[in-house]
């Protein structure tokens, strides 16, 4: 295996990885697709822009929980630092999710590695896409057992009787010697799939530096979970900080904030 | 690499064709010179009101006395979701898409011809939105490529008219403490700085909000200024602080032994809920103001001195500068309202001739009070004159059966002929409630938000009126926030056997009745008249109606299945002329009613769009 941003960050790098396996899709012929699913051909057409060519690539680590013990916040990690090749976006996508695509992330001058939650419907894989002109799809996967519901159920915020309370209140630590940056919203991500309760979700969030200067940005989806929790890799220089991020929902609310290391 | 998987060509060449229908559809963007000339184009319902000067009013023929026995559903629209009630609305139409609001804060667009829906926008609410009458919407302005309308939540949306996703949002009130947004917002634009602005107020007097007018920027949706309709308080100018409304020290309002503003004063309602017209000669704009907050009348007088405290600028016309938001003139319908009659309701502008054959620039109001008012609008619009100004009356008279509040307005002062012991009185001492009097017409209004027509063929105005009852009595009140600021009590009765509403044709120089026609339920839907000899509306139990704009004549009716409480609009398309109104009950009746309940229960809630057409067969029979 080669050098990747998790494997150096854990104690026994690669081997550890390989012997939890926890959700790292199995190598199997790079054309074909390692989960055998129906809804591939379909969301390379959809979300991904019909990419010419594509492979199954073990250097595209999706690591998640093998079950989604909570539907509505399962949490992922995609690293995709292990690539040689560039990476312009890296593309989430959910086979069996009545909404499949989670979100779109654009690392920029962050390292593409985005660690995230969503809401799960139903068991099946998540896929994370790396794509840039001139090289290939680059697909890695994971399965994830699910019980669901996590996509059609009420977000908990719809337990108190104002929703609005604390809304958009934001959360972040930057870590310099690391470069981890992590960010909380809190934000219902209403999926509109819960009666009664319309859509109702983040649709950018974007990372500014010292000089405001754009940093990385995302671009998410109803299945994004509840109150997200976004973890991001930043080189060194940005990883002293500060770090200004800055988000916008389907209703038109702006949200902003600063994050210093 | 080789494709293995099945190729749906099907499917994509369907993406393909909805996407570029969806190019056509929406391709064109809506200029200023479109809205001014809106009252007169027939293919495009651009404004609420159909026109800035929200006569009501269309020149179309196809549909018409003789013909409109024939007319028919084309088709309908069902609004969905579970959120089945008070359709208020009038829709907009332009380039071939329908844009409709419905309760709850949301809009659809629609195919015109086909019925088909292209995008749905829902607001995302809070559960402690304090609307007082219901969860009503009444409809979305239009201007460049996007489509505007306000949220319960007293926030005010963009939204681009070919995707229905938000532009901008901008909240504008707390709600929490019952600032919320039910109008219809409109756009003008301002002669001095040729700026086109999107123009709305809130609603919330039931709450002791103050009462304000916006103006924003339509492409960001930045304030431009704001105006409080209460007398010495400060509005806002491009960001900062600006000028004190009236006269800084308000002298409409009373005071405490210790010379500061009563409590009343700093919760003093106002509220322009309703949609502003707009007069492009002199460049005003002309909008209604509010009730004052409480309705407690003893609360705004200074003991039992109520006829020096008019509680300016309420229940009342304002006239306001578009380039500064100053208010440049103002009429007062109810001085010193103690009865909830406010002032909101649409002021159409048309060009009027008095008894004598004087002609005058005028606007027409038919007020919750009783009373037709017809205003000079050119004089309410003079600048650099005192803005209070009582004598621009040119006429007023009564529109509803058995007035009890006013024996008349005085043409020479302006001002009501008020019957003594009208005023709900304070309790006696001891007591938590004051002695009960009869009043009509109740708060719910000889007529209500529900907007009349002007015909510029047979000079008539059609009043969806109400004739109704009410047991009023004061009641110990102090402000809280986000709780209902009323310090008063009532019941709404019937007043006839046979009738609550009473669609009237009224001539505006002689005040005279030119017909009537009386219907069983309250009528709480707006009004059209077309060129056609036609007055449409529809009816709190279900029924789209047409009647012979001459003689009041009901032609032509059709169950929509649930109640109108809506506005119905006319456009063309193709050579065809279509009718369209939403239906769904709700809105104040249903609420606050009183004895209506025993009508307005038999309602079954709805919400969908209808339109009518006549089938081209039956067309070229009746031609």
């Amino acid at each position: 295996m080669m050098s990747a941003f998790l494997c150096d960050r854990l104690a026994n790098g690669a081997a550890a990885l390989a012997q939890y396996g926890g959700g790292i899709a199995p190598v199997t012929a790079p054309d074909s697709d390692p989960f055998d699913s129906g809804m591939w051909e379909l969301h390379r057409l959809e979300y991904l822009g019909d990419p010419p060519d594509w492979r199954a690539d073990p250097r595209m680590r999706v690591l998640t929980p093998r079950n989604a013990e909570d539907a509505s916040h399962v949490p992922i990690m995609v690293d995709a630092t292990g690539l040689t090749d560039p990476v312009t976006r890296i593309v989430i996508t959910i086979d069996y999710s009545p909404l499949p695509l989670a979100l779109i992330f654009h690392p920029g001058r962050a390292l593409p590695l985005l660690g995230f939650g969503v809401k799960y419907e139903i068991a099946g894989p998540i896929r994370a896409t790396a794509l840039a002109d001139g090289v290939p799809a680059r697909m890695g996967g994971a399965f994830i057992d699910a019980m669901g519901g996590g996509c059609s159920a009420p977000a908990v915020a719809h337990t108190r009787p104002d929703w609005q309370q604390g809304f958009g209140e934001m959360r972040g630590r930057l870590f310099p010697d690391s470069g981890r940056l992590r960010v909380n919203i809190r934000h219902p991500m209403d999926t509109g799939l819960a009666d009664g309760i319309p859509a109702h979700h983040l649709t950018d969030l974007q990372l500014l530096d010292a000089q405001g200067a754009p940093i990385a940005r995302i671009e998410l989806r109803h299945p994004v979970e509840e109150n997200p929790t976004l973890t991001f890799a930043l080189p060194p220089d940005l990883a002293l900080g500060p770090v200004r991020i800055e988000a916008r929902d389907s209703n038109g609310y702006r949200f902003s904030g600063e994050v210093r290391a | 690499m080789a494709h293995h998987y099945l190729k749906l060509p099907t499917v994509s060449a369907l993406a393909l064709m909805v996407a570029g229908g969806l190019g056509g559809a929406f391709a064109k963007d809506v200029t200023w010179e479109d809205i001014l000339n809106d009252h007169e184009t027939t293919e495009d319902v651009l404004m609420y009101g159909m026109g800035n000067n929200a006569q009501r009013f269309s020149t179309l023929t196809q549909i018409n006395a003789e013909t409109v026995a024939h007319l028919r559903p084309a088709w309908a629209f069902s609004f969905g979701d579970e959120k089945q009630r008070g359709q208020e609305t009038q829709a907009i139409v332009q380039d071939g898409v329908i844009y409709i609001t419905g309760s709850y804060s949301r809009v659809w667009a629609l195919d015109a011809k086909t019925g088909e829906r292209l995008w749905k926008f829902e607001a995302r609410l809070p559960d402690d939105i304090r609307p007082c009458c219901d969860v009503v919407n009444r409809g979305a302005a239009i201007y460049g490529d996007k489509i505007f309308f306000g949220a319960l939540d007293a926030s005010i949306y963009a939204l681009d008219k070919k995707t229905g996703k938000v532009v901008w949002r901008e909240k504008f009130a707390d709600h929490k403490v019952g600032y919320t947004m039910t109008g219809a917002p409109t756009i003008v634009k301002d002669s001095e700085t040729d700026r086109v602005m999107l123009i709305h107020g809130s609603s919330g007097d039931e709450f002791g909000v103050v009462g304000k007018l916006y103006a924003r920027d339509v492409e960001t949706g930045e304030e431009i200024w704001m105006r409080p309709f209460v007398e010495g308080h400060k509005g806002n100018l491009n960001g900062e602080e600006s000028t004190v409304t009236g006269d800084a020290s308000a002298p409409s309002w009373p005071v405490n032994d210790d010379g500061s503003k009563v409590e009343a004063w700093h919760h003093g309602g106002g509220a322009p809920w309703q949609s502003a017209s707009f007069d492009p000669e002199t460049n005003t704009i002309i909008v209604g103001t509010g009730n004052p907050a409480p309705w407690n009348t003893w609360e705004r007088s200074q003991g039992e001195n109520y006829w020096d405290y008019d509680s300016l600028y309420t229940s009342g016309q304002a006239y306001v500068n578009p380039t500064d938001g100053e208010v440049v003139g103002f009429y007062q319908h109810t001085p010193n309202d103690a009865w909830d009659f406010s002032g909101n309701n649409e002021i159409i502008l048309f060009d009027y001739t008095d008894k004598d054959g004087n002609t005058h620039r005028a606007g027409a109001h038919a007020d919750r009070n009783g009373f037709f008012y017809v205003t000079d609008i050119d004089a309410l619009s003079e600048r650099g004159t005192q803005i209070n100004k009582p004598t621009a009356l040119l006429n007023a008279f009564p529109f509803v059966e058995d007035i009890t509040w006013a024996e008349g307005i005085d043409l020479e002062t302006g001002r009501p002929i008020e019957v003594e012991g009208q005023r709900p009185p304070l309790p006696a001492d001891g007591e938590t409630k004051g002695a009960t009097i009869q009043v009509t017409p109740p708060f719910l209004g000889g007529k209500n938000w529900n907007p009349m027509a002007y015909s510029r063929d047979t000079g008539l105005f059609y009043v969806p009126s109400n004739d109704w009852t009410e047991d009023y009595w004061t009641e110990n009140v102090t402000y809280q926030a986000g709780a209902a600021y009323l310090g008063q009590g009532f019941r709404i009765k019937r007043l006839f056997d046979d009738h609550i509403g009473a669609l009237r044709a009224f001539d505006p120089a002689t005040g005279e009745k030119v017909w009537e026609h009386k219907e069983e339920f309250p009528l709480w839907a707006g009004t059209l008249a077309t060129a056609g000899n036609l007055v449409f509306t529809g009816t709190s139990d279900g029924f789209v109606k047409a009647f012979n704009s001459e003689n009041g004549e009901e032609l032509w009716k059709f169950q929509t299945g649930s109640g109108i409480v809506s506005i119905p609009i006319t456009w063309e398309m193709d050579g065809k002329q279509y009718l369209g109104i939403a239906s769904g009950y709700g809105g104040a009746v249903p609420l606050w009613g009183g004895d209506m309940a025993q009508l307005t229960t038999q309602v079954s809630q709805g919400g969908s769009f209808w339109v009518f057409e006549i089938p081209d067969e039956l067309l070229a029979m009746a031609q």
